[in-house]
C-alpha cells in the first residue's frame, strides 16, 4: 500500500510529525478475499520505505532519523518501523527497518487509524508544508 | 377542539425548547472537557531533571516525547543516545530525543488522565500510568505494575519560559 503523509510546517530542529489518517478498506487489503474484521488472524509490517512524491522532491538528506508509528482510538500507539541514521547523499526509496514484534491487527480492526511518521530535523525548515510516500508492504493472516 | 390543538402545540414548542437545551448543554460539557484535558498540554521537566518532555495531543489522545537530554550523548559512543534497552531488539536504533514516553492517555475529568503508559529508557521497562494534575504547573505522574497502589510517582513541573523584556 502506498499513503501520504504530511506534515503542516514549518518544521524545527528535532522531530517533526507527519500524519496520514487511514480508512480501513478490509474489502480492498487483499486482492483475493474482501476480508471482514472477524477473519483477520494477524497483520505485520514486512517492508517499510520513504521516498518524495513524484513533482514534489525532499532532500532527506536534512533528516538525521525516521520513526514510524500507528495511532488509534482504540488501540495502543505502536512504533513499527525506524531508520538511524539516515545516510547523506540517500535518493530514491528509503527502507526503514521493520519492527519484529509489532503487531497492527488491532488496528485494522478499527475504521480508521492514522500513521504517524517522525522525522528528526538537523536544521529548521519554513517551508509551509511537507508530503512524504509511505510504502507498506503488510504480511495479513486470514481466515 | 382548537383549544386541545393549541395546548398540544404549546407543549410540542416546550419540549423542542427542553431538547435543544439538553443538546446545547451536553455540547457545552464536552467542549469543556475537551478544553480542561488540553491543560496537560506543554513541556514538563521530571523530577531527576535529566531530561524535558513535550506533551501534545494527538487524535484525542495524549503523548509526551524527550525534547531535552541534560546528556544526549551516550559516553560510551560518544554518539547520541539511542534506546538500547528496547525489548524489541529491532527498534534499538531509535534516539532518544524524540521518543514518546508517554502514550496513549486519555482526559478522565477532576485533572486526572489515565489508561496510558510511561516508558523508562534506562530500563527499557513499560509501566501503566496515570496523571495527576496538581496545579497549573505540577502533575504527580504515577508509574505502576498491575494496580495503581503497586508504583512510585514521580512530581514533574512545567517548564516556565523566561518573560521577555
Amino acid at each position: 500500500m502506498q499513503i501520504t503523509a504530511a506534515s503542516e510546517g514549518p518544521d524545527f530542529s528535532g522531530s517533526n510529525s507527519f500524519f496520514s489518517e487511514y480508512n480501513v478498506d478490509l474489502t480492498t487489503l487483499i486482492s483475493k478475499k474482501a476480508l471482514k474484521a472477524d477473519n483477520i488472524k494477524s497483520v505485520k509490517l514486512s517492508k517499510a520505505s520513504i521516498q518524495s512524491l513524484e513533482g514534489a522532491e525532499v532532500d532527506f538528506s536534512q533528516f538525521s532519523s525516521a520513526s514510524l508509528q500507528v495511532v488509534a482510538d482504540n488501540a495502543p500507539m505502536t512504533s513499527i518501523a525506524i531508520l538511524n541514521p539516515i545516510l547523506e547523499n540517500t535518493s530514491g526509496a528509503i527502507a526503514l527497518t521493520v519492527s519484529e514484534e509489532a503487531e497492527l491487527t488491532d488496528v485494522f480492526k478499527e475504521s480508521s487509524f492514522t500513521f504517524l511518521l517522525d522525522l528528526d530535523f538537523k536544521e529548521d525548515n519554513y517551508d509551509d508544508a511537507m508530503s512524504i510516500s509511505l510504502n507498506l508492504e503488510l504480511l495479513v493472516e486470514y481466515n | 377542539m382548537n383549544y386541545l390543538l393549541n395546548t398540544i402545540k404549546n407543549i410540542m414548542n416546550t419540549l423542542k425548547a427542553v431538547l435543544f437545551l439538553l443538546v446545547f448543554s451536553f455540547s457545552s460539557i464536552m467542549s469543556f472537557a475537551q478544553e480542561d484535558g488540553d491543560k496537560l498540554i506543554g513541556v514538563w521537566e521530571p523530577s531527576h531533571g535529566k531530561a524535558k518532555v513535550k506533551i501534545e495531543k494527538i487524535g484525542s489522545k495524549y503523548y509526551g516525547k524527550i525534547v531535552w537530554l541534560r546528556e544526549p550523548n551516550d559516553p560510551e559512543t560518544g554518539q547520541p543516545k539511542v534506546d538500547r534497552n528496547n525489548p524489541d531488539e529491532s527498534m534499538r536504533t531509535n534516539p532518544i530525543k524524540g521518543y514518546r514516553i508517554l502514550k496513549d492517555f486519555v482526559y478522565t475529568g477532576d485533572n486526572e488522565w489515565s489508561e496510558g503508559t510511561i516508558y523508562d529508557p534506562e530500563n527499557g521497562n513499560t509501566y501503566s500510568s496515570t496523571i495527576k494534575m496538581k496545579d497549573d504547573n505540577t502533575l504527580d505522574i504515577r508509574g505502576f505494575i498491575g494496580v495503581s497502589a503497586l508504583g512510585r510517582t514521580d512530581v514533574w513541573k512545567r517548564l516556565q519560559m523566561p518573560k521577555k523584556k
